[in-house]
């Protein structure tokens, strides 16, 4: 049984939170729910599998793209950018999906689709810096009976 | 245990792989040689023909992935003694008793830190000396 909608935005918090204070030092504060992003926003997307199916997509504005870049590997490099956000986004979908199933069941996700148009079924969520810039985070998440 | 001297890390981000390494040389391994690979494919390909104390491998990948790079590991008598560390953000319980039954001795949760490498290492060892001391008795 999938949790409530309330269960699993908290989860996608915490998802969203542990991981860009871990991999990207960066605090980031949850707020309401948005449209979608901005048209210049880096996306990426990843499909959950196993034992819910959906997507998350993160859309995240080129500057705190390059930010974390320049902090994790110093470099900005176009490429390098790119396999950031990637890897960003498949670290809040694997730690969020493995937050919301139960224990017992396997859990499995697809791999980063960059710049994959983000479904119309998500349901977008902004997410604050201390500085004032935000960036989006996109999910849906249902089993295979809904 | 002697500390790794040779490491392959195997992750199709080539940032994570950058990452891992630097996390290596921040834990006291620095003067091991690293080599990495994108996939499981290319990761047995080096198993195969290179030296490998520890592998540290990603789980979600193009190609073949860590489950199955496990699984291949595993049935393979020149290559079940490599020793292999898990590191991914899709795991949980279910997966974790998965990849331990064939041979993982750790799974650490992304993004990983230069303490959960070295917590894994010292586990490792902790596992070697015990082997050893059951040896011993055996």
């Amino acid at each position: 049984m999938i949790p409530d909608h309330t269960t699993i935005a908290a989860h996608q918090n915490r998802a969203v939170a542990e991981t860009m204070e871990t991999m990207a030092f960066l605090e980031v504060s949850p707020g309401p729910d948005v449209d979608g992003p901005p048209p210049d926003s880096l996306l990426c997307t990843i499909a959950f599998i196993a034992p819910y199916q959906g997507q998350l997509t993160l859309a995240l504005p080129p500057d705190i793209a390059r930010q974390i870049a320049l902090a994790l590997v110093d470099s900005d490099d176009q490429d390098v950018v790119r396999d950031i956000v990637n890897e960003i986004t498949n670290t809040i979908a694997g730690r969020l999906l493995g937050l919301v199933a139960p224990p017992g069941e396997q859990i499995n996700v697809g791999l980063p689709q960059p710049d994959t148009p983000a479904d119309d079924t998500i349901t977008w969520t902004a997410y604050r810096l201390d500085d004032g810039r935000s960036f989006r985070v996109g999910m849906h998440m249902v089993t295979e009976t809904q | 245990m002697p500390a790794p001297q040779h490491i392959l890390i195997v992750d199709d981000s080539a940032t994570a792989r950058m990452f891992i390494e630097r996390c290596l040389a921040v834990a006291g391994l620095g003067s091991a040689t690293v080599a990495t690979a994108a996939n499981g494919v290319e990761a047995l390909a080096h198993l195969r023909s290179q030296p490998c104390d520890l592998m540290i491998s990603d789980l979600i990948m193009p190609d073949m992935g860590g489950m199955d790079l496990m699984r291949r590991i595993a049935a393979s008598p020149r290559l079940n003694q490599v020793r292999v560390i898990i590191v991914s953000s899709a795991s949980n319980p279910a997966v974790e008793q998965e990849l331990r039954s064939l041979g993982a001795l750790d799974v650490l949760q992304k993004p990983v830190s230069p303490a959960a490498i070295r917590a894994a290492l010292e586990n490792l060892d902790d596992d070697q000396d015990h082997d050893d001391a059951e040896d011993s008795w055996g």
